[in-house]
């Protein structure tokens, strides 16, 4: 019972974190995220319906021209189909460098901290 | 809950953050419910450090310049921050609003703040991780090196020998 009450509680400030942010978001963006409709056509209101029939999937169909080898002007990032990369491992490496970088500032600093600390007290008992 | 246990749940939540961050070994779709579990055990990691987040909560502004009040702070930015990923990775995601049925269209500003906020996350949890060092250090000596330890030194014992002295009276 403890733990549910805890969960619900945690569940939440999740909850108002998400409405505060997405709240701060559209109003400083005006994103206009919504756009939403649902399979049984259901609408939740503050979302328009989207104009797109379906989504990127790497085919274009042909257009007679040559191309400049770039993506078509409108093409977003996240559209890419990311099928997996056996490359992307060294991606974690590159995270857990960040981290033990940042890992080894913070301990350093806290011991310099700490040397100043000791030098002050050494220095004002003698 | 032990020590050994929450060490090991918070290594398991580093490691899935790290996979997590990176969409392009998991592939998009794998990467999306991969960071819906990641929510999951998100609740699980501040039910376990539940006390602690009560009882520097509670006397936050008693004490403001301890080092423990950073930590919260920093914790306290570290979820906004995790929400912040989870809620524009929701917003922008195929696989898991497709199987709910739910077709959004994908905001760019939504992208940009899901991989700003993935990568300011990053720096957060090395931040909170760097926090927790002298912890980290103690469970890590206790519980991954000094089994070891005790292996190797079991090996090396030689059994020593035992001098009995056995006096034998002779009654005649």
């Amino acid at each position: 019972m403890k733990t549910i009450v805890r969960v619900l509680i945690i569940m939440l400030v999740i909850g108002i974190i998400s409405l505060g942010v997405y709240w701060v978001v559209e109003r400083s963006f005006g994103t206009q995220t919504g756009v939403l409709s649902t399979a049984n056509g259901l609408e939740i209101s503050n979302f328009q319906r989207g104009d797109r029939t379906g989504q990127f999937n790497g085919a274009l169909p042909p257009d007679g021209r040559g191309g400049s080898g770039n993506f078509p002007s409108g093409f977003r990032d996240h559209d890419r189909d990311f099928r997996g990369d056996s490359f992307g491992r060294f991606g974690i490496l590159k995270s857990l460098g960040i981290v033990a970088a940042i890992t080894l500032l913070v301990v350093l600093v806290q011991k310099g901290f700490e040397i100043l600390k000791h030098r002050k007290h050494s220095q004002a008992s003698a | 809950m032990p020590t050994k246990k929450n060490f090991l749940i918070d290594l398991i939540i580093l490691a899935g953050l790290l996979i997590a961050l990176q969409p392009d070994i998991t592939g998009i779709a794998v990467h999306e419910w991969f960071s819906v579990a990641m929510a999951g055990t998100l609740i699980i990691h501040i039910l376990l450090h539940w006390d602690w987040v009560v009882n520097v909560g509670l006397k936050f502004f008693k004490n403001l310049f301890h080092s423990s009040r950073f930590q919260f702070v920093v914790d306290a930015v570290l979820l906004v921050a995790f929400v912040l990923v989870m809620m524009s990775g929701i917003l922008i995601s195929r696989s898991v609003l497709n199987v709910l049925g739910i077709h959004l269209q994908v905001s760019p500003t939504w992208e940009f703040l899901h991989s700003t906020s993935a990568n300011i996350t990053l720096f957060l949890t090395a931040f909170h991780f760097a926090l927790h060092w002298n912890w980290i250090v103690n469970a890590v000596k206790r519980y991954m090196l000094k089994p070891v330890k005790t292996v190797f030194t079991r090996h090396q014992q030689q059994p020593t020998p035992v001098t009995i002295q056995v006096e034998i009276k002779n009654n005649d």
